[in-house]
This record gives C-alpha cells, sequence and structure tokens, in this order.
C-alpha cells in the first residue's frame, strides 16, 4: 500500500503539469527603458536633463543666418552647453549658465560658415526652452527645435515648382557617423534615388541635399522619408518659395513619426488666404482620413467633416475651401485616421498681403500618446512687435477655458495686463492680438483652465511681409 | 615391530607463551591433544619477572601436558627470536620443528596432517588451515601471498566462510608464523627468525629465506587450527602500524635480488608516495604515512642492511626470477582493494553480510563505452581545447597568480572590492597541479572531469542495488539524458558542477543514513531500506565527506550546495513517504544540515559574501518558453531524438509500479526528485515563479537522477518482482519498462557524433577579444555589458527584471570574471546611472561612467546558443534607443553578435587628472559631472594588480584610480610619502598629488591586504584538514598515547618494542634444561630435569 501515496503525487504532479503547460505563456520582451511615442517637443519639469536638438538655419550668404534661443523658465540657474555643427563638423561647443527667468540668444551664423548650421543644446535639468529663427531675405522662419533624435522623419510637404528651393538639412548630433536612406513621393509616384541609399551622415555635423537632386524639379508635391539605418539624426527641411502659388522661406523641423491625429489651431476661410494641408502616407496600406473643422459650430449643408482617401505611399492634398458650406472666419481642423500608425500632416498657409504672397508651413500638433494635452504653453519668441492673432487657442474641453498669458522675467512669471482674462469657449477657437509692451519680445507662458492647442504667428521681417507661424510649446505634465 | 612412535619422525612443537588468557588452556589441552606419536611440547614462557603468571601458565601446562617442557624468559623478546631458542635448545637435524603461538588450538590430527604432506610434498615448511578462534567456519588464512613489495595478500576474505573452497594443498609464498611445520635443518640452516623481525612480518622473512634455498612452503588446509590473532589488542603499546610496515622494508631491503634492487627502490618510492596521496582519500592515511616513515627509516639503517643483504645471500641457491615467479605480480594492496570491490555488504532484516558479488564483464565493458563516449564527443574539446562559450571561462595562464589573487583581500571582478575572493579560485589553482600547472589542461579537465565524476556518482549511488543491470542503469541513464550534452553545448559549468555533485551527495547521505545495500536474498521481505547499523566514527566519517561535496561544489558554484540541500531534504520527505523510518529520514535531514553548515565553513571567508542575488542568475524578462517537453527532455539545446529521452518517465512509472520492498523505495525517492524539481524547473521556465532561481540546467540534475535511479530500480524489481513470477500484467509492464530505458538512453548515443557537443563555433568572449582594443596607449579600461542575462558572456547583475548588466576588464575574459564582487558605492553609482540611463533622464551616461573606467558598452544579441541569427532573444525594449540616445555613446561597427557603443568621454581607469578634470574629481556626487570637463585624463598604472606593486611616474594633480574607494589602496609619491587617499568623483580612489611628493623616482600603487584575512585563511585550511580527516579512518594518536599512558600495566608486559638481547635473556633462565639429543635419540628418556621440577 506505500506505494499508492506517491504513485498518487508522481501522476498527479505529472497531469499538473501537463494541464498548466497547455497553454504557452505570452512571451514578454523585457523593458530596459519606457521609450515614450514621439510627441511634439515639450518642456520638461523632470530635474533631468534634455537635448534639444534645432533643424538648422542658414549659416551664409547675405542676409541668411538664424538663432537659437534658449529660455530658463525655472527658478534656478540652468546649466548646460551648446554645440553648433555645420557641415564640416562641430564648429563650436560651449558650456552656458542661464539665470532663473533670463534668455539666451545664439547667433549661428556667426560661429559657422556653412549653408545651414543646426544647433544642439544640452541642458542639465528640465525647465528650459529651445527654439530657433531662421533668417532669410525672403523673411523670417520661427521653428520649434526637437526634444528628440530619431531614426526616421517625414515631410509631408514640398514645393519645387517654379524654381522654388527645397533643402533637407540633416543633422548629426551624435559621435558616430550615421547611415540613411533617402525617399521622396511626387505626384508620379514613390522613388528612392540610388545615391542616397546608405547615404553617410557624418557624426556631429551636417548634411544638405538639395530635393532637386534627388530627380524632384518643379515638382507641386515632394514628401520625403529619411530612414536611418544606423545612428539617428535630425531632419529639417528649407524651402525658398519662388513661384506663384507659394511665397518666401520657411524652415521647420520634420515629423519623427506617424500620427493617428493630428491637430491645426490656425485656419481662416478669407479673401486672400490659401489653407492646404498635405497628407502623406508612408504606410503601404491605403488610408481613409477624416477631416474635421473645429471651432466653428455645423449648420446647414455645413456638417464640418471631410473624408480624405490617402493611397498607400502616396500624397494627398486637400484645401480647406473643399469643405462644403465652411463658413468665413477663424477654424481649426483636425485630421484622424483609425489606421495605425497613422499618417503626416502638414499644412501651408498661404497669405497674399499687400507685399506679396508669404507662405508658411507647419506641422500639426499632437496630443501626447496617453491622450494628454496641455494647458500650459511656452512661447520662447514672442512678436517683436504689436501683432494681430498673434496667438491661436483652440480649447479641447468641452467647458469654457480662461486663459492667461504671463510674461517671464528675472523674478518669475507676471501677469500681462489685458491678456489675462482670455475666454475661449468650448471647443472653440479664439485669436488674440499681441498689443501689450510687456508681450512683446519676451518669453511667454499662455495658461488655460482646460487643455487647449496654441499655435502661433510672428510677422515676418524681409519684403514679402506676412507672418511665419509655429506651435507653442507644450509643459509636460 | 617399530611402535608407532619410533616410527613417526620427531616433532618438536614450541610454543611461545606471553601472558595468556583463558584460551590457553585449550591451547596446551589441543597440544597435548594430539595424535601424533612422537611430538614433544615445549612451551617457552616470556616475562618470567611475572610469578604470578608463570605460575598461572605453569599450572595450565601441568594440568593438561604433564611432559611438556617448560623454559623461562624474562622481557619479552618477540615471538621470532624465542622461538629461535628451539635451535640451541634442540639438537639434531632430523626432525621437525612446531612453531606455535600461544593463542592456538590444533585439531587433533593437525601434526600428523602437517608431518604427512611435508614428506609427501617433499616440503620446507608447511603451515595449517588457520581459522577464527570463535568462529571455526570462518576462514582466517589458507597461507598468504606476498607481493615483491613484501605487502601480504591474503588469500581469503576477511569473514570469509570456509565452505572447503580453499582445501587444495598448494604452494604459497608464506605460512603465518601462528603455526608451522619446519624441517629442522632447513630451520638451522636459514638461521632461523630474523632476531630483528618481532610481532610482525616474522614469518615473510623466515618463508622468503626457505624460498632461497629452494624449499617449498605448502599450506596444508586438512590441517586445522584455530587462531585467535589479537596481538594488537594484547600489546596495545605497540605500533603495529609502523612495526609492519618497517618489517616489510626490511625484508624487501634485504632479500630482494641486488639487480632488481635499484628499481624495486623507486618503485617503492613512488607506491608510498601514491599511497600517501590515495591514503587521504581512503581513510588510509595512517598506513601510508607508516609506510614513508618506515622507507625514511632504511636510510640510516644501510650499513646494518647491507651487513644483513652479504649474510642471507649465501643462502641463496636459486635464480632471482625463479623466485619471482612465486611473488604476487604488482600491488597486493591494489590487488586486495580490487578484490573487496567483488564482494559486498549486504544488509537485511537483522542481519549484515559479505557475500561475492555476481560477476560480470558487463559492468567493466559499459565503463569502457560510457568513458570512450564521452572522450568521443568531446574529442575536439580535448584536441583543441574547450571553447570560451557560456561560463567555460578559460583559467588564467598563471595557477600561481591566481593563487596570490584568492589570498589576496582585493576581489578585482567588476568594479573591484575589498572582499573575501571565491575559494574556487583556490581550488583550480591547486588542481593545476595535476595537470603539472597547464592551464589549459586543468580546463579541459575540469569541464569534462565533471561529466566522468558525475557518471561515476552515480554508479556510486547504484551501488545500493545488488543487481547488475540495476547499477548499470544507474550511470548509464545519468550519463546518457540530454542534460550532459546540453549543459556541454552552451557552456553551463554550474550545471556541470550541480551533475557531478549531486549524485555524490545522494550516495555519501544514504550512507551517512545508514541506508546499504539490501540482501537481494530477502525478496520476500517487505524490505523499506536495508539499514545497516554505523558507528559514530563511521557516521562521522560520511557527515565529513558530505561536508567535502558541498563544499567543493560551492566553492565552485555557490548555488549547487543550495541544491544539494533541497535535494537532501526532498530525499527525507520521499523517505518518509515511501514509509521509511523516521529516524531515516532524520539522518539524512541531519547529514545534509551538516553537509550546509560544512559548506559554508569552509568556504568561508567567501560565504560570507554570498547572498540569494549572488547565488542566483538574473531574471529573464518573462517566460523563458521551452516548454514541458523540452524541460522534461532536458532540451537544454536542440538535440536530435532528444524527445526519445521521454521513455525514462515510462521506467519511472515502471518502477512505481512494479517494484517491491526498498525497490519501491528508491523508486519513490527517484520520483519525489523528479516531481520536485521538475515542477520547479517548468515553473521557472513558464515565469511562474517572480523570483530569482538557479539556472534551469541545475533544477534538471536532480531530475536526470531521479529518472537513473528510477531505471535502475525498474531493472531491480523486473530482477527480483517480476521475472520467475507467474504470468500476468507485471510481466509485459516490466518488459515495457525495461525497454523504455534502453530507449531513453538513444539521445545520449546521439550526442556523440559531433564530437564538440554542438557547441558555437565562436563565442562573445572571442569576437569581443577581436573587436575591442587591446593596446595599452589608451590606458585600461572597463566593459559593461548590458542586455538579456542570458546573453551576458559573465553573471550579471539584475538592472530590473530581463535586463542584467556586467562590468569586466579589458584583460581577456577568463573563469575568475565567473564569480561577482560584492556591491561598493561604485557599483550604486553605475546602477544609478543606468536608471538615469534608462529613464531617460540623461544624454551623457558616456560622460557619468568615465570615472567607472567604462569606456565600451555591449549590448550582446546572439551568442549561437541561447538566441541564434534564426530565432534570437529580443534586446531589451528601449535599451538601444536609450544608449544611441546618448550624446557621448558612439555605436562602433560591431559583429551581428553584438552591439558595441564606445565611451567618447572614457577615462583611463588609472589616470593622472590635471586641469580642470582634477578639480572635477573632488565632486562628491554625480551632479555636475555632466557638465565637467573629463578631458584632461593621461592613463597611468597600466596593468595595476591589487597583488603587486606598480609604479609609475606621476606630475602634480590628482591620482584617479576607477576602482570602488578603499583605503587599502597605497598609493606612495616618488620622494617618499604615502598619500591620504580621498573619495574620487564621490566613490572611486584618488589621491591629490602635490608638487612636493613628486619625486624623481616613480611612484607605487600597491594594495594592502589586511592581515587578518591571511590568518583567517590559516583557520580555513585548517577546517579543511580537519574535515579530510575526518573523512579518513585515522585515529587520534593523541587518545592512542593517553590511554598508554593510563593504563601502567600494559607498558609493563614488554620491553616495549626492542629485542632483547636473548644471552641476556637466557642467563635468568629458571628451568636451564636441555633436550639436545631429543631429535636424535627419538624418544624421552633423555629429557634433562636438573632441577627436580616434573613437567
Amino acid at each position: 500500500m506505500r506505494r499508492i501515496p506517491a504513485l498518487l503525487i508522481t501522476l498527479a504532479v505529472i497531469v499538473a503539469l501537463v494541464v498548466v503547460t497547455r497553454t504557452r505563456p505570452d512571451d514578454e520582451v523585457p523593458v530596459f527603458a519606457d521609450v515614450q511615442q514621439s510627441w511634439m517637443p515639450s518642456v520638461s519639469q523632470r530635474p533631468a536633463p534634455t537635448n534639444w536638438f534645432c533643424p538648422g538655419v542658414p549659416a551664409e550668404g547675405e542676409g541668411r543666418g538664424g538663432e537659437v534661443v534658449i529660455a530658463n523658465t525655472t527658478a534656478g540657474v540652468l546649466r548646460g552647453r551648446y554645440s553648433v555643427l555645420a557641415e564640416d563638423g562641430e564648429q563650436v561647443s560651449e558650456r552656458i549658465i542661464i539665470e532663473p527667468g533670463a534668455r539666451l540668444d545664439i547667433d549661428v551664423d556667426e560661429t559657422a560658415d556653412s549653408a545651414y548650421a543646426s544647433v544642439v543644446v544640452e541642458l542639465d535639468h528640465g525647465g528650459g526652452i529651445v527654439e530657433q529663427r531662421a533668417v532669410d531675405p525672403d523673411g523670417d522662419s520661427l521653428a520649434g527645435c526637437s526634444t528628440t533624435a530619431s531614426a526616421q522623419w517625414y515631410l509631408a510637404d514640398g514645393f519645387t515648382e517654379d524654381d522654388s528651393v527645397n533643402e533637407l538639412v540633416l543633422s548629426n548630433p551624435y559621435d558616430t557617423d550615421a547611415v540613411v536612406n533617402l525617399g521622396i513621393v511626387t505626384d508620379e509616384g514613390a522613388r528612392t534615388p540610388g545615391e542616397y541609399q546608405g547615404f553617410p551622415v557624418r557624426a556631429r555635423s551636417v548634411a544638405v541635399i538639395d530635393v532637386a537632386d534627388l530627380g524632384a524639379q518643379s515638382e507641386p508635391i515632394v514628401a520625403a522619408s529619411v530612414t536611418a539605418s544606423r545612428g539617428r539624426v535630425v531632419l529639417g527641411r528649407a524651402q525658398q518659395f519662388a513661384g506663384r502659388e507659394r511665397g518666401g522661406f520657411t524652415m521647420t523641423l520634420a515629423a519623427p513619426a506617424m500620427s493617428d491625429q493630428w491637430w491645426f489651431t490656425i485656419g481662416e476661410r478669407t479673401e486672400g488666404v490659401i489653407e492646404e494641408y498635405r497628407l502623406f502616407n508612408p504606410t503601404e496600406s491605403d488610408l481613409e482620413v477624416a477631416a474635421a473643422v473645429l471651432g466653428v459650430p455645423p449648420s446647414g449643408a455645413f456638417s464640418g467633416l471631410a473624408t480624405i482617401d490617402v493611397p498607400a505611399g502616396e500624397v494627398t492634398a486637400f484645401a480647406a475651401g473643399e469643405v462644403e458650406g465652411l463658413p468665413e472666419g477663424q477654424h481649426a481642423f483636425v485630421f484622424s485616421t483609425v489606421e495605425q500608425p497613422g499618417i503626416i500632416v502638414e499644412r501651408v498657409l498661404t497669405r497674399t498681403g499687400s507685399r506679396g504672397r508669404a507662405t508658411s508651413v507647419s506641422l500639426g500638433g499632437l496630443a501626447r500618446p496617453d491622450g494628454f494635452v496641455a494647458n500650459n504653453w511656452y512661447l520662447g519668441t514672442s512678436p517683436l512687435e504689436e501683432t494681430t492673432d498673434a496667438i491661436t487657442i483652440y480649447n479641447t474641453a468641452n467647458s469654457e477655458a480662461m486663459v492667461e498669458v504671463r510674461t517671464l522675467g528675472p523674478g518669475g512669471f507676471a501677469i500681462v495686463r489685458g491678456l489675462d482674462r482670455i475666454r475661449v469657449p468650448p471647443g472653440g477657437v479664439v485669436s488674440t492680438d499681441f498689443i501689450q509692451e510687456r508681450a512683446l519680445g519676451r518669453t511667454l507662458l499662455v495658461s488655460a483652465t482646460t487643455p487647449v492647442f496654441v499655435e502661433r504667428q510672428i510677422p515676418r521681417d524681409g519684403p514679402l511681409g506676412g507672418t511665419s507661424t509655429a506651435w507653442a510649446i507644450p509643459l509636460d505634465a | 615391530m617399530e611402535s608407532e612412535a619410533s616410527i613417526a619422525p620427531p616433532v618438536v612443537a614450541v610454543v611461545v607463551v606471553h601472558d595468556p588468557g583463558v584460551w590457553f588452556d585449550e591451547t596446551v589441552a589441543s597440544m597435548a591433544a594430539q595424535d601424533y606419536p612422537n611430538l614433544r611440547l615445549v612451551f617457552l614462557i616470556t616475562g618470567a619477572e611475572d610469578e604470578v603468571v608463570v605460575a598461572r601458565v605453569s599450572d595450565t601446562i601441568s594440568r593438561h601436558a604433564g611432559d611438556a617442557f617448560v623454559t623461562l624468559f624474562e622481557g619479552n623478546p618477540g615471538y621470532g627470536p624465542a622461538a629461535n631458542e628451539v635451535q640451541r635448545l634442540v639438537e639434531g637435524d632430523s626432525g621437525f620443528f612446531l612453531l606455535c603461538h600461544d593463542d592456538v588450538a590444533l585439531d587433533r590430527d593437525a601434526v600428523t596432517r602437517l608431518v604427512e604432506e611435508l614428506y609427501r610434498s617433499n616440503a620446507g615448511i608447511v603451515g595449517p588451515k588457520l581459522v577464527e578462534w570463535d568462529r571455526p567456519a570462518s576462514l582466517q588464512h589458507v597461507g598468504l601471498s606476498l607481493d615483491r613489495f613484501g605487502e601480504i595478500d591474503p588469500i581469503v576474505e576477511a569473514d570469509e566462510v570456509d565452505q572447503e573452497q580453499h582445501d587444495a594443498v598448494q604452494d604459497v609464498f608464506v605460512v603465518p608464523s601462528a603455526c608451522l611445520l619446519v624441517r629442522a635443518d632447513l630451520f638451522r640452516t636459514i638461521g632461523g627468525f630474523d632476531a630483528a623481525v618481532d610481532y610482525h612480518g616474522d614469518d615473510v622473512d623466515l618463508c622468503w629465506r626457505a624460498h632461497f634455498s629452494g624449499a617449498r612452503v605448502l599450506v596444508v588446509p586438512a590441517a586445522r587450527v584455530r587462531h585467535r590473532e589479537r596481538l594488537e589488542e594484547r600489546r596495545p603499546d605497540l605500533n603495529h602500524r609502523v612495526l609492519r610496515a618497517h618489517h616489510r622494508m626490511r625484508s624487501v631491503a634485504t632479500l630482494t635480488g641486488l639487480s632488481r634492487l635499484p628499481l624495486r627502490s623507486v618503485e617503492m618510492v613512488a607506491l608510498t608516495l601514491a599511497e600517501m596521496v590515495v591514503g587521504v582519500f581512503t581513510g588510509r592515511f595512517p598506513e601510508a604515512w607508516a609506510s614513508m616513515r618506515a622507507l625514511v627509516g632504511l636510510i640510516p639503517r644501510t650499513p646494518w642492511l647491507l651487513a644483513r643483504r652479504r649474510a642471507v645471500a649465501k643462502l641463496r641457491t636459486i635464480p632471482e626470477p625463479e623466485l619471482l615467479d612465486l611473488q604476487v605480480r604488482g600491488s597486493s594492496r591494489l590487488s586486495s582493494y580490487l578484490r573487496t570491490r567483488d564482494t559486498m555488504t549486504y544488509v537485511g532484516a537483522d542481519s549484515t553480510v559479505r557475500r561475492w558479488r555476481a560477476t560480470s564483464t558487463a559492468p567493466t565493458l559499459a565503463w569502457l563505452a560510457v568513458i570512450a563516449a564521452v572522450v568521443i564527443g568531446s574529442r575536439t574539446f580535448i584536441s583543441r581545447g574547450v571553447p570560451a562559450i557560456g561560463e567555460f571561462l578559460p583559467f588564467p595562464e598563471s595557477p600561481g597568480a591566481l593563487m596570490a589573487q584568492f589570498r589576496s583581500g582585493w576581489n578585482p571582478d567588476g568594479l573591484g572590492a575589498t572582499s573575501p575572493n571565491p575559494t574556487g579560485w583556490a581550488a583550480i589553482s591547486l588542481l593545476s597541479v595535476g595537470t603539472l600547472f597547464h592551464m589549459g589542461l586543468a580546463h579541459t579537465v575540469a569541464v569534462i572531469g565533471l561529466v566522468l565524476a558525475g557518471i561515476l556518482g552515480a554508479a556510486r549511488v547504484g551501488t545500493v542495488f545488488p543487481s547488475t543491470r540495476a547499477r548499470l542503469a544507474s550511470f548509464v541513464v545519468y550519463g546518457a539524458v540530454p542534460l550532459v550534452s546540453g549543459m556541454l553545448a552552451q557552456g553551463r559549468w554550474t550545471g556541470l558542477v550541480a551533475y557531478a555533485a549531486v549524485p555524490w551527495f545522494v550516495h555519501l547521505l544514504r550512507r551517512a543514513a545508514g541506508i546499504g545495500t539490501a540482501d537481494p536474498r530477502l525478496v520476500v521481505l517487505d524490505l523499506v531500506d536495508g539499514l545497516a547499523r554505523l558507528t559514530w566514527r563511521d557516521r562521522v566519517r560520511y557527515f565529513a565527506y558530505l561536508g567535502l561535496v558541498a563544499a567543493l561544489a560551492a566553492a565552485f558554484a555557490p548555488v549547487v550546495a543550495l541544491l544539494l540541500g533541497a535535494v537532501g531534504v526532498v530525499l527525507a520527505v520521499a523517505t518518509l513517504l515511501a514509509g521509511g523510518s523516521w529516524r531515516t529520514s532524520l539522518w539524512l535531514s541531519a547529514g545534509t544540515l551538516v553537509a550546509m553548515i560544512l559548506a559554508v565553513g569552509l568556504n568561508l571567508p567567501w560565504s560570507t559574501t554570498w547572498t540569494w542575488d549572488t547565488l542566483t542568475l538574473a531574471r529573464t524578462g518573462g517566460p523563458e518558453g521551452r516548454g514541458l517537453v523540452d524541460i522534461a527532455t532536458f532540451g537544454l539545446s536542440d538535440q536530435p531524438l532528444a524527445v526519445l529521452a521521454i521513455a525514462l518517465y515510462v521506467s519511472l512509472l515502471g518502477a512505481l509500479v512494479l517494484g517491491r520492498a526498498w525497490r519501491l523505495t528508491w523508486a519513490v525517492r527517484a520520483a519525489m526528485l523528479v516531481v520536485a524539481f521538475g515542477s520547479l524547473a517548468v515553473l521557472a521556465d513558464r515565469g511562474t515563479l517572480s523570483m530569482r532561481l538557479p539556472d534551469v540546467s541545475v533544477l534538471l540534475v536532480p531530475v536526470a537522477l531521479g529518472l537513473a535511479l528510477g531505471a535502475a530500480a525498474v531493472m531491480a524489481a523486473f530482477d527480483l518482482d517480476v521475472r520467475g513470477g507467474g504470468f500476468g500484467w507485471r510481466q509485459p509492464a516490466g518488459v515495457l519498462a525495461n525497454v523504455a530505458v534502453v530507449v531513453g538512453v538513444i539521445p545520449g548515443l546521439v550526442a556523440v557524433g559531433d564530437g564538440a557537443w554542438s557547441t558555437p563555433d565562436r563565442s562573445t568572449p572571442s569576437l569581443l577579444g577581436s573587436q575591442l582594443p587591446d593596446e595599452t596607449t589608451d590606458g585600461d579600461y572597463r566593459v559593461l555589458f548590458l542586455g538579456d542575462p542570458r546573453l551576458l558572456p559573465v553573471p550579471a547583475q539584475e538592472l530590473t527584471e530581463g535586463v542584467g548588466y556586467a562590468v569586466v576588464d579589458d584583460d581577456p575574459l577568463d573563469v575568475r570574471d565567473r564569480w561577482v564582487a560584492p556591491d561598493t558605492d561604485a557599483d550604486n553609482r553605475l546602477r544609478l546611472v543606468l536608471d538615469l540611463l534608462a529613464d531617460g533622464d540623461t544624454l551623457r551616461a558616456g560622460q557619468l561612467m568615465a570615472p567607472l573606467g567604462i569606456r565600451y558598452i555591449v549590448v550582446p544579441r546572439t551568442d549561437d546558443s541561447e538566441s541564434t541569427s534564426e530565432d534570437p532573444l529580443p534586446v531589451p525594449g528601449g535599451l538601444l534607443e536609450s544608449l544611441e540616445d546618448q550624446l557621448d555613446l558612439a555605436l562602433t561597427f560591431s559583429p551581428p553578435s553584438a552591439e558595441v557603443f564606445e565611451n567618447r568621454s572614457a577615462m583611463p581607469t588609472g589616470a593622472q587628472l590635471t586641469g580642470e578634470t582634477a578639480e572635477a574629481s573632488g565632486a562628491e556626487n554625480i551632479n555636475g559631472l555632466v557638465g565637467a570637463d573629463l578631458t584632461q585624463a593621461e592613463p597611468v598604472f597600466v596593468g595595476a594588480d591589487a597583488t603587486e606593486i606598480t609604479s609609475d611616474d606621476l606630475t602634480t594633480g590628482v591620482m584617479h584610480l576607477a576602482t570602488s574607494f578603499d583605503e587599502r589602496w597605497e598609493l606612495r609619491g616618488g620622494s617618499g610619502p604615502t598619500l591620504d587617499p580621498r573619495n574620487g568623483f564621490g566613490v572611486t580612489n584618488a589621491w591629490d598629488v602635490a608638487g612636493d611628493a613628486v619625486g624623481e623616482r616613480p611612484a607605487t600603487l600597491r594594495y594592502a591586504t589586511d592581515t587578518s584575512r591571511s590568518v583567517l585563511l590559516l583557520v580555513v585550511a585548517g577546517l579543511w584538514l580537519a574535515t579530510l580527516l575526518a573523512t579518513s579512518r585515522a585515529r587520534n594518536p593523541l587518545r592512542r598515547r593517553r590511554h598508554v599512558s593510563e593504563d601502567a600495566t600494559l607498558i609493563a608486559l614488554g620491553s616495549d618494542g626492542d629485542n632483547v638481547a636473548l644471552d641476556e635473556l637466557l642467563a635468568h633462565e629458571t628451568h636451564g634444561g636441555w633436550i639436545d639429543d631429543v631429535l636424535d635419540e627419538r624418544g624421552d628418556e633423555t629429557v634433562d630435569q636438573r632441577d627436580g621440577r616434573t613437567f
């Protein structure tokens, strides 16, 4: 009888193991770091070092140049280092100390002698704001700097008609050479120019590629994608428009990732304004994208919604005017798709003024992947002169937002009278003029009681006038 | 008609008497009762100064043999010298001397039989069959064989029952002096016994010289004599071991032919040395030590020995080769040892018997096959060395340096720490002695030897089964399970250590618990275990053995000690489950506990650093995903036909179903090992257990042993419980279970073919060796491995679940890197940096790691073993991205198997800091380090080692040593003073080198080991020695001396072992009588009775 217990235990364990192991446990990939999905450049509050990679500014040529602005929004001293990268490599690398509430302007073209130069700013903790202003005889262009480098970059817009210049500025901020593959998409389809496959971008340097050299001359649509097979880079795009449809100069940061939603707060149906969106689908699947007009309640024939088909690997242009019944005035847009990983959407806003046609190209804004939309947005650079519709705020909440604008000084942020009680209705869009002196040429903080998107327009210097649009920089929660 | 007495040749029986016991009555009576008609008795009584004894003995003699002659000696000259007196006391050569001890009892016809055979065979000396005094059915001696080294080979085994198996008259080399009949003329010719040989070896010397003269020496079993043979009890004052060795050596030195003597001398030295070594492990060290003493003792006696040689040379009448033919070839001691292995002690319900084992060539053939399979399977390992895969990291080139590092108080692993170094370093260093300090060979031996040791251990466990087939099954199955090839393929040295240790542990544990080999003749009884009674001394010896096995295993892989503990607990529980006694279970538990304690104690002080984290593996991220079948078939690697190993589980179940009595008990123990450790392995594989666990190969070792024991049990059950029974379900089930065993070993046979156990062609260490620079121009550096713990070439510290890291220096990886130094502040700093990296809180991780000397960061992708290019393990999420994010880490051109990042901010391990870098080293913490200028660092003290003094030129600034801070690192400036150390960068060593410290001479750097460590190591070495002694059968010499000194009467018995001059003794002869003409007269009338006493 003494065999029975042992036999039962043995059989029971065998059976139990067989039963337990009938289902294979899910494979789990161990995680070293929770890599955040791409978001738009943001200001971190963490006491951790942050990098800012600026897409590049012109650094040689008459009337060309640029500067990088670093603002310290914290109550403590901000230490760090900036490096200027040019086509010949690193030009300068200096340590910096920024006092509380102070701002540092780096004149890039003074330290670099290169068609384009980019700046890398390393800050020893969060609370810094870095953005760049590119200067061209055809006008200034304000752009944010990225807080991450990436192995993937996308540009939905591109325009080389009428001898317009479209240049890709690839910055490699790392100590390792990067190797990238370029692809472009025109009306004739996607191409991967052979000479730009395995294209090297030397460590700590900038490489400039004229899109025309990729075989995309006189193209009304030239989307581009950059994939690094080794290392990571930062991609910027300089466009100098010379045609009848577009005018002026823009320097913008590319998108490091696709997204299923893209937000735009500045939209206007007015005489002399051409509002167009470029939707780039780099995936291998056709996409259906919903374009929703925000800030204007549906009424009558205006449904506020349009559907756009974006075939795989193609770019679709969508004019706001195509939305049936879209009323005159301001509006916002959101483009969304249910398909992952999504698309790339850029807005091309061309205003025709008394001095000519000025085009501004902007990538859409993003909610953070977890759905977070900031209440607080920084403007590292505000208009130097009185500006109409200097900031445009879209209230994403179903309740009214109370917005105030504060200016940063040595004593911290101070309220700007006249800009301290801006009401934004639920789902509404409101633009505010900057006429207060305390709001001009300062680092500003736009605080709302609800989650909002904030875009700004800054008057351009130059013969064409007009404004340059750029996103304010959200504060990461 | 002549009387019978007048026809029979005269025999004078000489009995040397020394304070006999009550048995002497029987001795005298047996002498007096002899049926031989012409026998005279002479009693030579020693110790005549003790009148009481003399009176008692005389009384006994007179009661039984009133006509006997008695002669008294003062003191105790020993048997031989006393017996030699017969030459003086008896005149004439045409008779025989019957020389006897005082503790023999002759059968009535013994003398008659001896004389008859001596005549019949024309022999010179004849001896009877000696049987035990109290147990006449047990043989004691039927003559003795002798090898060329003077070692006696007792022809019969201890306790061998007299079944007339030796009852043929035969030539032997020696007959014991207890009772022998010798021709009187021969005895006189060869000079009787050698007077210098007392108590032991007198018969050997006598018979050897008899052979010289051409006389035959025979044993006559028809003549039977009972013999007490308890000299050691009667003379506890003598060192019998030494006497035996001394006289043995003396006989060889004086009686070996001149032409053979040089070679024999060399052989004696070699044999004695080998005996010393083997004696340590077999409990025969005292004998070996006695041999050594005797050997050395011959040297000062050379003149005397030469004189003796000249004297005995005259006796030689036959050539030396003829004499050699009479001696046993080889070593009797070895023959005796091997012969004892042919017998076995079987334990019954209430008896213990020793019987011949069933003889078979099968075990020999099986062993040859197993060894051939291991050698053939490892042929590439043997010819090219063991590849540096997994844990098979090569041994360092210099065993001396390894030992020096062991003795040092500094552990250089990782970022370095003042810490006890692993006992394994000393063990490896000592192991190299066996390979003549050839470390490559030692490495190969250490790997392949572990396999063979494991199989041998399984064979020893198998001895618990009395069936040859069962014993075969135990080690063949254990050697053939796919676990072996899997561990060799993936370089799992820890697993191999467990593989070697577990069977030995189980074997010794069952011996310690008294579980012996059950008597196979007790088939009908439900004997749960064959339980033998152990003495406390035996118990202690086995406990010491257990401790040694556990400690040795732990010296190389501490986790194995834990495993052994778990195995012991499972066996204890299984014993109760099988219906065994609680006492057995307790002994199993006690043995396990003692082994664990000794494992820790013998590995002191290193064992103080053991923690669960250092003993176990870093966790993998989620399940390993092998699945039940792979685990059950030991599928560590893709081995063909491994699935057939499933059949072994069938045999295990068969053992549970078919076994009875102790077969069932062992089947239950085997099943519990399989169930307990198999379940653990499966749950660990599925990631069900969140705790850190040993490697799966370690967990599977008890499973393998369980299956081996199961196979053995089913074989034994088939032999004893199934075969021969009435036909029923048991027969086919038994056949099926037997077939399952055969099927189960097929994977092991298949694995042999590869020759290299399917190890990958290239290993991570070799790839890195070609990838990372070895020039010293940039100074020393460290490499940080980061990634899946399974792919790191050295044991990983766990960072997060599934992510491990390890730091090594720029020397080629070797076995020292397998042991992790305890955590220090420097380790905490590194973890902080890695946390910052993981959290995205730094972009200059290289800068933060620079003070730690880390120049390269390696993220392994594949190792062609756990992770192949076809089926790679994923790189931990976000790892490469985080590293790529760092501005000062440059991805270099890496092999496909790994991503290698170079730290562009790296500082040399030993660096002279100047300017801002020197200032930065004063920082207490990590803050501000990112912005610091670390470029002003020049390499110094390249190759600095804690075991030696290194010198280099220094300038004013800061000397930085990228090891965890420790004041025992001493920097002496060129001008002489020892500089005060301080924390560098908060965690490392730094010295401010002022101008006045820079002299013309180079500065020196050294590590000053604490003297207390040396003392502690000596203590632990003493512990090892004590444990080794405890495993031997050596007795405490102090105890013997104490005993003698306390018992004065024992000493008074004799003359302290020295020979007493016979002339002197005879001067005190009280009898003074002569029987000169006894032999010639053939009568008793001539006996002189001068003192008027009647005997």
